[in-house]
């Protein structure tokens, strides 16, 4: 296992671009998120705003 | 035979809930193929007799540049539609596209530097094919800023559908830099006019990685699209009937 991981002394290299790859992925899936209920918000803004 | 009236979906309000209904699947698309071509990648295809182990960043580099370019061509589609036809969905859609487009450019090259730096001795060069690869991440950079620049929804409709556009002249210069110039960076191992030039799991691998990131740049193209949809409609009754029923 250790030895797969070193990935035969290109271990860090091949780490590192995949770990910026699941690092990539998880800040869009966060940010996603985030809109989703920045978007949420804006509709009940716009519902109290209208019926004011 | 029934007729599906296509045009229905370029409603925002219509294509809302399709899209609620396709992203699951994509996603699941996504991680399998994913899943499938990483066990490839890692357990199954061979060591490569010159690079070692670090050629299986390619598993990961060539399917993010190959995305990072198409999605800039889908984006330019998007747009020059809601130029022609003035569509607000169309331009949604290339502005939906444009984060996770981002999101590639910079991992192609993030992983490029992590590749180039065993194989070629470096991080980084001014070669053609990384500069210009450079410049695609910039193009996205500034879509995403002109539109957040621009108050007025329609108007940041128009100003960024032109820079989608004109943009797209970029693609084909990254795409045959390795040919018009003298690169560090190596010419095309997979073309439509040629055999591959690699081995055949490694090719199967990179193609199975392909299409994961074509699943995903798709699953959260229409998430994205939906909140964008929701924000510009937020004051048609649609959306509000929507969030109450949610609550």
């Amino acid at each position: 296992m250790i030895e797969w991981l070193k990935m035969g002394g290109y271990g860090y290299f091949v780490w590192s671009s995949y770990g910026m790859l699941a690092l990539a992925i998880l800040v869009e899936l966060m940010l996603l998120r985030r809109h989703r209920e920045q978007a949420r918000q804006r509709v009940l803004d716009a519902i109290e705003e209208d019926s004011s | 035979m029934t007729s599906i009236h296509w045009f229905r979906f370029s409603s925002p309000a219509s294509f809302y809930p399709l899209a609620g209904k396709l992203a699951p699947w994509f996603g699941w698309a996504a991680a399998l193929f994913a899943l499938v071509g990483l066990a490839i990648g890692f357990f199954v295809a061979p060591t490569d007799y010159q690079q070692g182990e670090s050629y299986r960043i390619i598993f990961i580099h060539v399917p993010a540049a190959w995305m990072a370019m198409f999605t800039y061509l889908v984006m330019a589609g998007w747009s020059a539609a809601s130029l022609i036809w003035n569509t607000r969905l169309s331009a949604m859609m290339a502005q939906a596209l444009a984060p996770t487009g981002a999101m590639f450019a910079f991992v192609s090259l993030w992983t490029g530097a992590f590749w180039g730096r065993p194989t070629w001795g470096t991080y980084w060069v001014w070669d053609a094919r990384l500069t210009s690869t450079l410049i695609l991440l910039f193009l996205y950079l500034g879509f995403i800023a002109l539109r957040a620049a621009i108050d007025d929804p329609r108007r940041a409709d128009k100003a960024c559908a032109l820079l989608g556009l004109v943009g797209a002249v970029n693609v084909p210069i990254i795409y045959f830099s390795v040919r018009w110039w003298n690169t560090l960076h190596q010419g095309a191992s997979v073309s439509l006019t040629s055999s591959p030039k690699m081995a055949q799991t490694m090719l199967v691998a990179m193609l199975i990685m392909a299409f994961a990131a074509w699943f995903y740049t798709i699953a959260v193209a229409l998430a994205r699209v939906r909140h964008l949809i929701l924000e510009r409609e937020a004051h048609a009754d649609w959306t509000h009937r929507l969030v109450e029923d949610a609550r």
